[in-house]
């Protein structure tokens, strides 16, 4: 990879996929052209100027953490909890439940060529 | 042809990078002391530089690099405890999710990245040891033993806790194993949380609060918080612990067992918290010994090697070398996360690739002198191109000057030959002073380390004369044992000094090395002798000839929250701003006196996040 790629790449790619993403979801939303002219303005002060790049990035994070809360969340209450109360019921790990003894026999380690 | 073999741990705590050449640990060091931020967890990346450079090996040499743990059996656990906790852990479960499905799930493809970015040509195979194996090779295979039992407890690996191995030759066997979440390690972090000290680096501020304290909160936290079973392991009792459903180690239940809300961090230690810290240090020992005495029974083994952050409890291991029925004990002195990195790749070394074991005397640890060392061209050059004024002295006269400086009271910044491996400095990177000093302890504190003053100092002294002073009678290299003043150098306590209670009780002398008694009279002992450390023995016997005594105060050489200085420019720079009062770098000394007033404001203070 060339570094002029790479340079244009770090610096410049967020922006343009966001100008086109954005493009895209307000004409589905609205069918028309009235607001990208305010987003090609946006596009090129976030290719002129490092800072509005930067707020933007930071913009983007902060737009994508909000989703991926929403999301886990949304999979937590619906999947993820009730999926819980099957475990409890069949396939509680022994430490998680009350014995007279803790202690778990170990016979051997596992491979050393994997991950798991 | 050498053969060499990496092993790395990061991405949790204290990553660190090890260095086997043909089986022999040639170096080891934790990233922090680069990077300069305490416990840094990030990919090792300048250890590995450093190791390979220093052995002047490039990464496509390295057969095989060893991660610490497996990170898909570690999500499977923390997906389990998720499930077990809901509905009700949803704050954990968004804490910890997004990490894992970003990174630690691709840890495999993360870590070839890293790697790829060290150097040219393919990236070295990549292994996987268990966390806890990582552990026991840790305490096994660079201990002087050639059968042991091998009992490793920390806060958690995957599933495992606490785990119990049989060490014998180049083998390593595991007997048993207590899972998640019933942890030695975690129940100590959660009461040094509810004590108002950080996890993770506040244990050992417990460790050393307890001695002021009484246990009367002992049989309260067996009846409540730890349950013993009779066949020596150990439950939690949920209710009281919340790590696994909250981002906070306690319930409140725990606050209403003690009634008393949790200290908040910086706030008055008061008797109260003195006797919490007092009673869990006894109900660690006495959930310890029944541990150990069970697997005494198991293997008949008469050695005992210990691993893991719990190992790192001086006085628990001292309790154990005395109840647990084993006639020598061998403690991993990094014996935390990062001292996963040396195991993973003996671990690899001996029981993947059946590489032999030969059995040191004394150990193959080498007194954990295995990071950076500085020659004395790099010195000199550092001090000139600063301005600096210097003494360069022949190693002979050195010593004498430092011992000089030593007996009129003074403090002296000590930086000599390899940097030491794990939490302990060991006398390579050390700040040292006179041990009987009865002010010293404060000074030290507050001036130096700008920390609480309720820490005792640990003692360094020459190996021989250890037994006239303590009542131990074996080497403690590592300062992972305590021992007691003997009685004939105890000083009478006057009729005020009885009655004094908490932490006024620190300014009373107690012996005639008052800077390193402790309230109990015991010290945090480090023997040393001329085969593991010859500079700093040497520096004990010219000591010994000058004041008939061979006890030094060893204190790590930084500041609170800063990782041990490193390099000459670290340590320099740790001088300046604090009280030292002299510099001695390899044999070229530096005294404040010869310096400008610094102009240095406090702000510097703030980089260090306090721990
Ligand atoms: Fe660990």
């Amino acid at each position: 990879m060339s570094l002029s790629w790479i340079r244009f790449r770090n610096r410049h790619l967020l922006t343009i996929n966001f100008s086109l993403a954005a493009a895209l979801v307000l004409y589905g939303i609205r069918r028309d052209f009235a607001w990208h002219l305010l987003l090609v303005v946006w596009l090129l002060l976030a290719l002129r100027f490092e800072r509005m790049a930067k707020f933007q990035q930071l913009l983007l994070v902060r737009v994508g953490r909000i989703n991926s809360t929403l999301i886990l969340t949304l999979f937590y209450f619906l999947f993820f909890a009730p999926y819980g109360l099957l475990y409890r019921c069949f396939f509680r790990k022994p430490a998680f439940q009350q014995r007279a003894s803790t202690f778990e026999e170990k016979r051997k380690i596992g491979s050393f060529d994997r991950p798991f | 042809m050498a053969s060499y073999l990496l092993g790395i741990s990061c991405y949790y705590h204290d990553s660190a990078a090890v260095l086997l050449e043909d089986g022999i640990v040639v170096g080891a060091v934790q990233e922090e002391r680069f990077t300069r931020k305490k416990h840094d967890a990030s990919f090792p990346a300048r250890s590995i530089s450093y190791l390979l450079r220093e052995r002047g090996v490039t990464l496509r040499e390295v057969r095989a690099v060893v991660y610490y743990e497996k990170p898909f059996l570690t999500f499977e656990r923390l997906i389990e405890t998720h499930l077990e906790a809901s509905p009700f852990g949803l704050r954990s479960f968004l804490a910890s999710m997004p990490t894992w499905m970003k990174e630690k799930l691709f840890l495999e493809r993360l870590l070839k990245r890293e790697l790829a970015q060290l150097g040219a040509g393919p990236v070295p195979e990549l292994k996987f040891s268990e966390h806890h194996l990582s552990h026991a090779s840790s305490a096994f295979f660079p201990s002087p033993f050639a059968d042991a039992a091998v009992l490793c407890a920390d806060g958690v690996g995957e599933w495992a806790t606490t785990s119990a191995w049989r060490g014998q030759g180049a083998d390593l066997t595991p007997l048993w194993e207590i899972h998640f979440p019933h942890s030695l390690g975690l129940f100590y972090s959660t009461l040094t949380a509810y004590l108002g000290f950080k996890v993770n680096s506040g244990e050992y501020k417990v460790m050393g609060l307890a001695p002021y304290g009484k246990p009367r909160f002992a049989d309260r936290m067996l009846e409540n918080l730890l349950q013993l079973n009779s066949d020596g392991s150990f439950a939690l009792n949920l209710r009281y612990f919340a790590f696994t459903k909250e981002l906070q180690m306690f319930s409140p239940a725990l606050e209403d067992l003690f009634g008393r809300r949790a200290r908040r961090p910086e706030e008055l230690l008061e008797p109260f918290h003195m006797d919490v810290a007092a009673s869990l240090q006894l109900v660690l020992e006495r959930a310890l010994i029944p541990l150990a005495r069970e697997l005494r029974r198991q293997t008949s083994a008469t050695r005992l090697c210990l691993a893991g952050g719990v190992a790192l409890n001086c006085v628990a291991n001292s309790k154990l070398l005395l109840e647990s029925g084993f006639e020598d004990l061998w403690i991993q002195p990094s014996a935390g996360d990062a001292g996963g990195a040396l195991g993973a790749a003996l671990a690899y070394y001996h029981l993947a690739e059946k590489g032999e074991r030969r059995v040191c005397h004394g150990d193959a640890q080498k007194g954990s002198y295995l990071g950076p060392s500085f020659k004395a061209v790099e010195i000199e050059s550092f001090l000139r191109k600063n301005n600096v004024p210097f003494q360069k002295l022949t190693q002979e006269d050195m010593l004498s000057e430092t011992s000089r400086y030593l007996d009129e009271g003074k403090i002296i910044g000590w930086f000599q030959g390899r940097m030491e491996f794990g939490p302990r400095a060991l006398g390579h990177r050390s700040i040292l002073a006179d041990a009987r000093g009865a002010e010293l302890q404060k000074t030290l504190n507050l001036k130096i380390k700008f920390r609480e003053s309720f820490r005792p100092f640990a003692p360094v002294v020459l190996a021989e004369d250890a037994p006239e002073i303590f009542e131990f009678d074996r080497p403690s290299p590592y300062m992972l044992f305590v021992a007691a003043v003997r009685p004939e150098l105890r000083v009478p306590l006057a009729p005020a000094d009885r009655t004094k209670f908490g932490i006024d009780q620190l300014n009373v002398v107690r012996s005639t090395y008052p800077a390193i008694t402790h309230v109990d009279y015991s010290a945090r002992l480090q023997t040393v002798s001329r085969d593991r450390n010859p500079i700093l023995a040497q520096l004990l016997e010219v000591y010994r000839q000058r004041t008939q005594s061979s006890v030094l105060v060893n204190t790590s050489f930084n500041v609170r929250g800063e990782p041990i200085v490193c390099t000459p420019e670290d340590a320099y720079r740790c001088f300046r701003r604090t009280e030292i009062d002299v510099l001695v770098l390899e044999n070229f000394i530096v005294t404040k006196e010869s310096l400008p007033p610094s102009n240095q404001s406090e702000d510097w203070r703030s980089e260090f996040e306090l721990d």
